[in-house]
C-alpha cells in the first residue's frame, strides 16, 4: 500500500488490561518488579494499585505498528516510546498512529500514540519503517 | 556518585540459545501477532543486565520510573540465536531532587550487532509520575 503524509494508520483497540496479564508478562519478560505485581508495596510508591509494565503496552504499539507494516514486507528499524501517564488494570488501550514523512530513501517515518479508554495520551513515540527489498 | 565513576563499566550477560517457548510465552504476554521470528519487543527478556544495574546504582525501586524506551534493529533475532548483551551507562544526572539514568545496551549474535536498545529512568524522590 501506498501510505502518504497525514495517513492515519488502523488502529488497534485492545481488551482491558487483568492482574493475571501483568503477571504474565512479569513471567515472560523476566521484568518481576513488584510495582507491577505487589499491591501494597505499589501503594508504598505512592500510587492506586499495581501499574501496568510501560513495556507491555509498548508491545501493544509494536504490534500495532506491524499490523499496519507487515513483517514480511516491511523491516522496522527504529522504535521509541515515550510513556507519558500510568496504566492501571482495567484500562482499555487504543493505538493510533500517524504517517509524519515519506523520505525519498524508502524510509516511512510514524507518529505513535496510546491513549486510555478516557482519551488519555497514555505514551507516543515514533518509528522508522522500510519497504523490505525483494 | 557521578557519571565519571560508572561510565567504563559494562554488565554483560549470556542468554542460553532463544527457544520457541520463550518467544511463544512472550507473544502470549502480549498478544502479539504480527511479527516474523521475535515480537519487536521481545529483546525485553534480557533486560536482567538494566536490572543488575539499577541494582549497581542502590535505586529504590519504590520511586524508579521507566519514562523511555528506544530500539535501533540491525538484524533479526531468531529462535536458536544465543544472544551476548552488554549494558553500560549513558547517562546519569541529578537535577531538581530527580536522578535520570539511562541505560544502553549491546545484543549480538556472534559477532553481528542485532540490536542497541536505551532504556531512560527517572528516580523520584517523591510519590507519583509516570511509567
Amino acid at each position: 500500500m501506498g501510505w502518504t503524509v497525514g495517513q492515519a494508520l488502523q488502529s488497534l483497540k485492545k481488551e482491558p488490561i487483568t492482574r493475571e496479564q501483568l503477571k504474565h508478562y512479569a513471567r515472560a519478560s523476566g521484568d518481576n518488579n513488584p510495582i507491577h505485581l505487589d499491591e501494597s508495596f505499589a501503594k508504598e510508591a505512592g500510587f492506586p494499585s499495581v501499574i501496568v509494565h510501560g513495556m507491555l503496552s509498548m508491545a501493544f504499539q509494536a504490534d500495532h505498528l506491524q499490523l499496519n507494516f507487515p513483517p514480511d514486507r516491511y523491516q522496522v528499524g527504529r522504535l521509541k516510546t515515550r510513556f507519558r501517564k500510568v496504566t492501571y488494570p482495567g484500562d482499555e488501550l487504543n493505538c493510533e498512529g500517524v504517517i509524519r514523512k515519506v523520505k525519498e530513501d524508502g524510509v516511512f517515518l510514524v507518529a505513535l500514540l496510546t491513549r486510555n479508554q478516557n482519551g488519555e495520551v497514555t505514551s507516543d513515540g515514533e518509528a522508522e519503517v522500510r519497504l523490505q527489498a525483494h | 556518585m557521578s557519571l565519571s565513576a560508572v561510565q567504563d563499566e559494562v554488565i554483560r550477560m549470556d542468554f542460553g540459545p532463544i527457544t520457541s517457548e520463550h518467544i511463544r510465552e512472550f507473544a502470549g504476554a502480549t498478544s502479539s501477532t504480527q511479527f516474523q521470528n521475535t515480537p519487536l519487543t521481545f529483546p525485553t527478556i534480557f533486560r536482567t543486565t538494566e536490572f543488575r544495574w539499577l541494582d549497581r546504582l542502590d535505586i529504590d525501586m519504590h520511586q524508579l520510573l521507566h519514562t523511555e524506551q528506544e530500539y535501533e534493529y540491525f538484524a533479526p533475532l531468531r529462535e536458536g540465536d544465543e544472544p551476548a548483551i552488554a549494558t553500560r551507562i549513558s547517562d546519569y544526572r541529578e537535577r531538581r531532587g530527580l536522578l535520570f539514568v539511562t541505560l544502553e545496551t549491546e545484543v549480538h549474535c556472534g559477532s553481528t550487532l542485532a540490536l542497541r536498545a536505551y532504556s531512560a529512568f527517572v528516580v523520584r524522590q517523591d510519590a507519583g509520575g509516570a511509567e
